[in-house]
């Protein structure tokens, strides 16, 4: 504080400014409260939670197959004919929501013929970590029940 | 006697916001690297070819000429006031789900706003600015003497609030479980980079965690830490380390570079002068 100069006496002009500066100074520091602490929606306070977001919904899954009592893990890739994962689709290789699982699932139950089962051992981005989905599931190439999306799994706040 | 110390403490810190004075030229530096941060981040989009309709060929316009003269420091106080002007009225439109959402909803954008909202209320044009020369060459034509470069520092301050609570409230948003486990970093990361094939190697999980964990205690560090001359000499470094880090793999755009600018504002003023004058000795 060497390059401070004390003031004694509160003349209008200071009071004026200092009145000034403590409401921008309250805006910087406590605007944000209204989203990151309340849930409040509306967009005009700012929410320093960078990337906070991002990759939500994103699926990491392994696939069976099981045929009699054999549980036989599948290369995603080499089973729909992509040798090299690059060349790949974007939605085989990003799995988003449950609904990106389920079309990866769906192509797998084509590929490997009727009678297999297809089993998934899934977990989805969530804000309190990764969640697993599907986890009772017998069999994906059998409809999937309609399911409730927990807190958690809401964008926004 | 602890009362009387209390209050006497009291009286300079609040006289070091509100009344303290010193050299404008961090803010100048602020300035003109605010204005590149602005042109590279929103630059394109203001562009007269992409404006729709003559509000927005009017905004373009106020735009680039209001910021171009707070590049180089010509009528600054009114340069400021529209380009924060012009930033603001983008910020709400984009916030209030208008045309510029598209362009204008990140967190990058909101900090320049509030960084051009603190350069319009802040003597920026006082030093490195065409303002300043303009008048030095009236009072070496035997007009009235230039003003000193010097200057009321609580934009300053603000300015280096601003940057703190960025940190602080980053922080407070990482304290969420899916952060501290690392898995925030992990679907950032397959987001990014892998996909849904996230590295199933253990030491990839264990690195998550340990890289959560650092930036957490790094941002909460930066978020106090800097206002501490002591603290600054080793954290100045590490969030420039830490920024760095962040532009090279992950989008930010420019909030690595303008939040590294406002280092700037937590430095000692007259300590960024010597800095100067060290750097730009006379040609030899």
């Amino acid at each position: 504080m060497d390059a401070a100069i004390v003031h004694e006496e509160m003349s209008t002009p200071r009071a004026l400014r200092a009145l000034v500066i403590a409401q921008l100074a309250a805006w910087i520091a406590l605007a944000p409260a209204h989203r990151q602490i309340f849930g409040g929606r509306a967009g005009w306070a700012p929410a320093w939670d960078l990337y906070a977001e991002l990759g939500l919904d994103l699926v990491r899954a392994r696939f069976y197959v099981v045929r009699g009592d054999a549980r036989e893990e599948l290369d995603r890739y080499a089973a729909l004919g992509f040798h090299d994962p690059r060349l790949a689709p974007r939605w085989l290789r990003t799995l988003r929501g449950e609904t990106g699982a389920l079309r990866v699932a769906r192509e797998l139950c084509k590929r490997v013929g009727d009678g297999a089962v297809i089993q998934v051992d899934a977990q989805i981005a969530t804000r309190r970590g990764w969640s697993p989905i599907f986890a009772d599931a017998v069999d994906l190439c059998r409809p999937q029940p309609p399911r409730a999306l927990p807190p958690e799994r809401r964008r926004g706040r | 006697m602890a009362a009387e110390t209390r209050r006497v403490r009291a009286r300079r810190l609040v006289a070091w916001i509100v009344d303290a004075e010193g050299s404008t030229r961090s803010l100048a530096l602020i300035r003109i690297g605010a204005v590149l941060c602005l042109w590279a981040c929103v630059g394109e989009q203001m562009h007269l070819r992409a404006a729709v309709g003559p509000e927005r060929l009017l905004l373009s316009a106020v735009f680039y000429a209001a910021s171009l003269a707070l590049l180089f420091g010509l009528a600054t106080p009114l340069a400021a006031a529209l380009t924060a002007g012009v930033l603001l009225r983008l910020y709400v439109d984009a916030h209030l789900g208008g045309p510029a959402r598209a362009f204008f909803a990140h967190h990058h954008q909101a900090l320049l706003t509030a960084v051009f909202v603190l350069l319009a209320v802040a003597p920026a044009g006082r030093s490195l600015s065409l303002d300043r020369w303009r008048r030095l060459r009236r009072e070496a034509r035997g007009g009235p003497p230039a003003p000193p470069e010097r200057g009321p520092l609580w934009p300053l301050r603000l300015l280096a609030l601003q940057a703190s609570a960025v940190y602080l409230w980053s922080a407070i948003d990482k304290l969420a479980l899916d952060f501290l486990t690392g898995a925030r970093l992990e679907r950032i990361a397959m987001e990014l980079y892998f996909g849904s094939d996230l590295p199933e190697h253990a030491a990839f999980g264990a690195l998550a965690v340990v890289s959560a964990w650092c930036v957490l205690l790094l941002e909460i560090a930066l978020g106090v830490g800097l206002w501490s001359s002591d603290a600054r000499r080793w954290l100045i470094p590490a969030g420039i380390a830490l920024h760095a880090l962040l532009y090279l793999a992950v989008p930010v755009c420019v909030f690595s570079a303008l939040m590294v600018l406002l280092y700037l504002a937590y430095a000692d003023p007259a300590a960024v002068d010597r800095a100067l004058v060290r750097l730009l000795p006379a040609p030899r």
